[in-house]
């Protein structure tokens, strides 16, 4: 009974995760384009480094227990990696970012930024999944559950902004190559 | 050897009260490790040294009187990480009490390990941090301006 109990727990985690990522589909997109951006100015032997960040990102947060985790390596690669703390002109990338929140990204490194949104608008999430769950975290024992319900919300939120990343990557490459060879014509 | 109840326990205890602490932890310090002081701090805490001999190194390093007087955060750093280390040893005991059966010595000494080897992480963590984002005031004769993050600490 109690196992069947947990499984209808998860079920209903996985559910209102899945509902949540759907709305902060759009932020994870902008998140996706800063960090192509950020690491856009690198040079071409430094790119593979920078999308093993991003994978290094996804398997942090895809296999660890803890949110402070995900939100330490966040920290540490802001501290150690270009791309994560410099801090970029958003000039140029206003076409692609249509969300007004752009102008809020001026002047702050990708690393911030995504270590920020994490701490406060998915926790934000976090804490109205769980309201609406019956998950009380003045209960120990539902404790584990909003860990769970935070973790599987960085999971979708980084599954999400890695594609965006890559997927803009390879825009921008394919842009690159169409206009050498125009120009080349 | 740690439970799996201990263990998920420890997880959580590390995400709501660990991480926050440490974060205002390193913003009540105000200036930044040098990285001769967190090698140092990593290395006794992930190595295989025992709750003990990490307890030894920061009151060694809190009572050092070799600190320049631009150093004067770093001792003071210690003292606090000393009373800190006190705090975690009694909330690691308290976790051990937890279990039905008795505790082996060993085992209450890897708790309490495990709990500093968490601290610290986010600790060095934040320290970096700070660090990238300029979030610590400028040291004397630094001439890079600095700048209050946005938002307040942790979660």
């Amino acid at each position: 009974m109690i196992h069947q109990q947990k499984l209808y727990r998860r079920i209903e985690i996985l559910r209102a995760v899945n509902e949540a990522a759907e709305k902060f589909y759009d932020t994870s997109q902008e998140l996706g384009i800063l960090a192509a951006a950020a690491f856009r100015e690198q040079r071409e032997n430094q790119r593979e480094r920078h999308r093993a960040q991003m994978t290094g990102l996804e398997n942090i947060a895809e296999t660890t227990m803890k949110v402070s985790d995900v939100l330490d390596y966040i920290k540490k690669q802001t501290a150690r990696q270009p791309g994560w703390y410099k801090k970029r002109d958003l000039k140029g990338l206003s076409d692609d970012l249509e969300n007004t929140r752009a102008q809020e990204y001026a002047g702050r490194c990708f690393g911030e930024i995504l270590k920020e949104y994490i701490e406060k608008d998915l926790a934000k999430t976090c804490t109205t999944i769980c309201g609406s769950l019956g998950i009380d975290p003045a209960n120990d024992t539902d404790l584990p559950d909003r860990q769970q319900v935070f973790l599987h919300l960085i999971r979708q939120l980084v599954r999400q902004l890695v594609v965006h990343y890559e997927y803009t990557i390879s825009e921008w490459a394919r842009q690159n190559a169409s206009e050498t060879h125009e120009e080349m014509q | 050897m740690i439970t799996q109840k201990e263990e998920e326990k420890i997880h959580i205890l590390s995400d709501i009260t660990l991480y926050p602490q440490a974060v205002s932890f390193m913003r009540s310090i105000n200036k930044k490790l040098p990285p001769s002081q967190i090698n140092g701090l990593l290395n006794i805490s992930l190595g295989n040294n025992t709750f003990k001999e990490l307890k030894d190194f920061v009151q060694f390093q809190h009572e050092r009187s070799t600190w320049k007087s631009s150093e004067r955060h770093i001792p003071e750093f210690y003292r606090r990480l000393s009373h800190k280390l006190t705090e975690l040893e009694q909330e690691a005991d308290k976790l051990a009490a937890l279990r039905p059966t008795e505790v082996s010595v060993d085992d209450r000494k890897e708790l309490k390990m495990v709990f500093a080897r968490e601290f610290i992480q986010h600790l060095l963590a934040e320290n970096d941090y700070m660090t990238a984002t300029h979030a610590f005031p400028p040291v004397d004769g630094d001439s890079r301006g600095s700048w209050t993050p946005k938002g307040g600490s942790g979660r």
